[in-house]
């Protein structure tokens, strides 16, 4: 049986040293689902989404109240492995940012750092991870080329595959598809409802009609506030909150 | 400032409230050609159809136009949606209304009759749930559903009246058969055309609430007024 709490946040504050960005949020994230965050610049949405892995701990004088659980454990207890964390929570950018290694090297990549160099092992995963990333086809023959040399969606779909080859069971996306074109758009969104039979996924998106494709729930931000987060059909034909309506009609402002 | 799918939607709209005025003519002069037996009258509604049948594709081509253009959301979803539903059926209820003005020419040509005294009972209900509906149309108001709804259960009991004396004069061959039949025809068409002005309320109360309430009218919701 699915978990509908496998993210539990919590009361949940975020402050960069006293400028607070995120107030009281309080969401439960479905396993096995897709969750899209919209709202505008500055509500907050990508600095929850760094919280999830803790990304925003790289960043001087940040604080937080409440809390975020995945399976019922904080991420935030003192013997939580953060590296760990980050492993299971995988991260994907809005600007892909394949390393300047070969196709193989990229998706091997956190497996080698973890200490896994077993050579069938990590051919077996390659295979894996770009055929998941829809990308396996285009690249099988041309694996030790540079990765650099592929186009913008491939390295785009290349990040997701260095990221699932670390089998996350849930998948932050940043804006994953803003600088891309719409037929690559369109790959990675029909990869994202591939993916979502085998990891959780929480998308940022500034695309309105992206977050009504691909994801099954949406939550609206406004000014560090949680406005509505409700099935994503409920937001985009009849959203209970007038803000949420605006946003999402454009009338916003 | 109202954006320009805004613009689009209110012109739509308006462009959808003059069909209904069209539709609500058409229904008018229907109802004045049968107490009249005016077959002269009855043509003109069947000519004007043509303009109705036009209007509907207009409208449509434009729901689809703005559809695919904006891809609105939310209550503009809702609206657009709705203007296409409801442009749909202010079509059929033109199409009914020449079903009846043909069925009166018929009745007209079999000879001189009485008109069936629930006809007066009737009809004038549905023009009435006509005149709400298009109120409905244009202020949006809710509470107008639920009083169409229940004038669509009178005009439903009132049909069935109609039919139970129409088939108890055929079978003791009370008058002329041709006109008897086209009679029953007649009233089972304007039963359907009420059908259509709750099927529009429906679908106004769908545009404001977000819920769809067709086959279960018990689902609607309409707040109280104040005392």
């Amino acid at each position: 049986m699915s978990n509908d709490k496998l993210i539990q946040i919590k009361n949940f504050d975020f402050l960069y040293g006293t400028n607070q960005v995120l107030f009281d949020v309080n969401m439960d994230i479905p396993e096995k689902q897709v969750v899209a965050y919209i709202g505008p610049s500055g509500c907050g949405k990508s600095t929850l989404l760094r919280n999830m892995n803790r990304m925003n701990d790289l960043v001087e004088g940040i604080s937080h109240r409440g809390d975020i659980t995945i399976s019922d454990k904080s991420i935030y207890s003192k013997d939580t492995d953060v590296i760990g964390l980050r492993r299971r929570v995988g991260m994907v950018f809005q600007h892909s940012n394949p390393f300047p290694k070969s196709i193989y090297e990229n998706v091997v990549y956190g497996l080698r750092i973890a200490g896994r160099n077993n050579k069938a092992e990590l051919d077996e995963i390659v295979e894996r991870s770009l055929k998941s990333a829809a990308l396996w086809e285009e690249v099988k023959d041309r694996l030790d080329k540079n990765a650099l040399g592929l186009s913008g969606g491939q390295k785009q779909r290349l990040c997701i595959a260095r990221t699932i080859a670390c089998q996350p069971e849930i998948i932050l996306m940043d804006e994953p598809c803003s600088a891309l074109d719409p037929l690559a758009t369109t790959k990675i969104e029909e990869l994202i409802h591939e993916l979502k039979k085998d990891f959780t996924i929480v998308i940022v998106t500034h695309n309105m009609h992206q977050a009504a494709r691909v994801s099954d729930k949406t939550a609206f931000f406004y000014m560090g506030k949680l406005i509505e987060f409700d099935q994503t059909e409920n937001i985009f034909s009849n959203p209970s909150n007038k803000q949420t309506e605006d946003y999402i009609s454009g009338r916003f402002g | 400032m109202k954006t320009h799918m805004e613009r689009e939607v209110t012109i739509l709209k308006n462009r959808l409230l003059e069909l209904a005025g069209d539709v609500n003519s058409s229904l008018n002069m229907t109802y004045k050609a049968l107490v009249d037996q005016d077959k002269g009258l009855a043509n003109q509604v069947i000519k004007h159809d043509d303009a109705i049948d036009e209007e509907e594709i207009n409208i449509e081509e434009d729901c689809l136009k703005i559809l695919a253009l904006y891809q609105p959301v939310a209550s503009d979803l809702r609206e657009v949606i709705s203007i296409l539903k409801i442009n749909n059926d202010l079509e059929r209820i033109g199409d009914l209304s020449v079903n009846i003005c043909r069925y009166l020419k018929k009745i007209i040509k079999a000879g001189p009759v009485e008109v069936p005294e629930l006809f007066n009972e009737m009809f004038p209900k549905v023009l009435h749930m006509m005149n709400l509906t298009i109120d409905c149309c244009y202020n949006d108001n809710i509470a107008t559903v639920i009083e169409v709804c229940n004038l669509d259960l009178e005009v439903d009991k009132l049909n069935k009246e109609l039919i139970t004396q129409l088939t108890d004069r055929i079978s003791k061959n009370d008058g002329n058969l041709t006109q008897l039949m086209f009679f029953f025809s007649m009233t089972r068409t304007l039963e359907r055309t009420a059908d259509y002005f709750t099927n529009i309320c429906e679908d106004i109360y769908y545009k404001v609430s977000g819920s769809i309430v067709r086959h279960n009218p018990d689902l609607m919701v309409v707040d109280e007024e104040e005392d």
